[in-house]
């Protein structure tokens, strides 16, 4: 009977323990589509080519002993934990010269998907000898990239779109005796999921910080920021944009409600869309604007984690629609 | 049965202790009255490349600064060297100059004074590349130009596009080179 029944106002912590250990292993081991992966690999890999190109020429200045900073003094700054590659061998510019190519050649393998993990792990190494080798020249990009290149390495980041993945269906191929089928692009991605929880953290942390600040808080942090010469003033925005009071306090708090929203909002279904494309405007917005060298690239790269085959659905309405496809059969 | 369990135990400890790491990172902490979790454990994340801290323009800087450098050399001859006007470089080369305007801005605070003497040096020599041994016996004076941006009025703000007049001088150092 209805009314006999208890309603159940406790619970067992042994459900509740069960119910979370499901919840966990299905957010972090179910199958994940690797396309995605491969995307941040190739994102990530291109971010870093820019990156290198940018420092050969000052390769000399900024990591050997004939330029701006000693080894022994590189050491003194990071100490106790700062460890590098470069610490160990002799600081001339043909040994530095030498490992930067071989970083190079790291970063190109693992554009091109070619044991993708263990050239993930490489450049990742190289990356952080580099970057300790001379800490003065870093700013949060590189951040970034360090924290998306380890990523990378927990993640499939090899299953689709890479040599690896040919090379995997020629030998499935082979040993079968049957031609290779369809690609399957789905596979646990735990390491794609610790990406996603890192760029929330990214922009949730930096609100936090931001709204902790009177200048933030009252609307008038960007002010300061336009007027830091610089930063600001990259490519041409109108002047009553960060000239009135007004705009300034909405631009102001409209990327405080951005950072706080964004994070949150993002993992549900209804709103992923709408906040990747916030995320994007953001950055590019930013890009416009400031001189941040690779900050908002390599943050869009972090945000690919996001996205979902299913978002480019529209590219292949568009290629149905192209004129050659419209063109009538007899032409 | 048994080994795929322990290996995703294994991984799911894993994920436990980067999440810990990630969050232990980045989250705002104080400094007092206790050291702040994430020195406890940047013995690993500094280690393995997880130490992050998202504190970028939450208090922006409320002044412009420029750096110069003002090198007598052993032979009695001056030279100067000084950061560019930044407006008036174009937003390439600000791209690829971006490694040295950082050098720049993360080597003036007072936190940066030992790597002076070496920076010295090297200004000695950059600014006259033809002279033997250019820092053997040079003086290099590095300079601080600073300008206060306006607090903001409600009546009068000043535009962005206005050039900041640097109109206070901080000598950062003098170094008389060996």
């Amino acid at each position: 009977m209805i009314g006999d029944q208890q309603p159940q106002a406790e619970y067992r912590l042994i459900d509740a323990w069960r119910a979370l250990a499901r919840g966990w292993n299905h957010f972090f081991h179910a199958p994940q589509d690797t396309r995605v992966c491969a995307a941040v690999r190739i994102g990530m890999s291109l971010v870093l080519l820019v990156n290198l190109a940018v420092l050969y020429p000052d390769l000399t200045t900024f990591l050997t002993d004939d330029g701006i900073l000693s080894t022994d003094m590189a050491r003194q700054i990071g100490r106790p934990y700062a460890w590098s590659i470069l610490f160990w061998l002799p600081s001339t510019p043909q040994v530095v010269e030498t490992c930067f190519w071989i970083y190079v050649a790291h970063t190109l393998l693992l554009l091109i998907g070619c044991l993708s993990r263990i050239n993930a792990a490489a450049a990742l190494v190289w990356f952080l000898s580099f970057q300790y080798r001379n800490s003065q020249i870093l700013d949060g990009e590189d951040t970034v990239m360090r924290l998306v290149l380890f990523y990378l390495v927990m993640m499939p980041c090899g299953a689709s779109w890479s040599v690896d993945a040919l090379v995997t269906r020629w030998l499935v191929s082979k040993r079968t005796g049957k031609p290779p089928g369809a690609a399957n692009h789905l596979r646990p991605a735990w390491g794609l999921r610790l990406l996603q929880i890192q760029m929330a953290v990214i922009f949730l942390t930096a609100a936090l910080y931001k709204i902790a600040n009177e200048q933030w808080f009252y609307g008038t942090a960007m002010y300061y920021v336009a007027r830091l010469d610089d930063y600001f003033g990259k490519y041409p925005v109108p002047d009553w944009l960060f000239d009135s009071p007004r705009a300034v306090a909405i631009i102001t708090w409209a990327v405080v409600a951005g950072e706080l929203l964004i994070p949150v909002f993002i993992w549900f279904r209804e709103t992923r869309r709408i906040c990747l494309l916030l995320a994007v405007l953001f950055h590019l917005g930013n890009e416009w604007t400031m001189h941040l060298f690779l900050f908002h690239w390599v943050m869009l790269v972090g945000w690919l984690s996001f996205v979902r085959p299913e978002d480019f659905a529209w590219l292949k309405i568009l290629r149905t629609a192209s004129p050659r496809s419209l063109a009538p059969a007899d032409s | 049965m048994l080994w795929p369990r322990l290996r995703l135990a294994a991984v799911n400890g894993l994920i436990v202790l980067i999440l810990g790491a990630i969050f232990l990172e980045a989250l705002p902490q104080r400094l007092d009255p206790s050291p702040p979790l994430c020195l406890l454990i940047q013995p690993i994340t500094k280690r393995v490349g997880l130490d992050q801290k998202w504190n970028m323009f939450s208090s922006p800087d409320a002044k412009n600064t420029r750096i110069r450098a003002e090198i007598t050399y052993r032979d009695g001859e001056m030279r100067e060297w000084r950061t560019p006007d930044y407006r008036k470089v174009s937003p390439w080369k600000r791209f690829l100059g971006h490694r040295r305007s950082e050098w720049v801005d993360n080597s003036w605070g007072e936190d940066d004074r030992p790597i002076w003497p070496s920076w010295a040096r090297y200004l000695a020599r950059a600014a006259r590349p033809e002279f033997p041994e250019a820092d053997r016996g040079a003086t290099v004076r590095i300079i601080a130009d600073d300008v206060e941006i306006t607090i903001p009025e409600l009546e009068s703000w000043t535009t962005w596009r206005e050039p900041p007049e640097f109109n206070e001088s901080r000598t950062l150092t003098i170094r008389k080179l060996p």
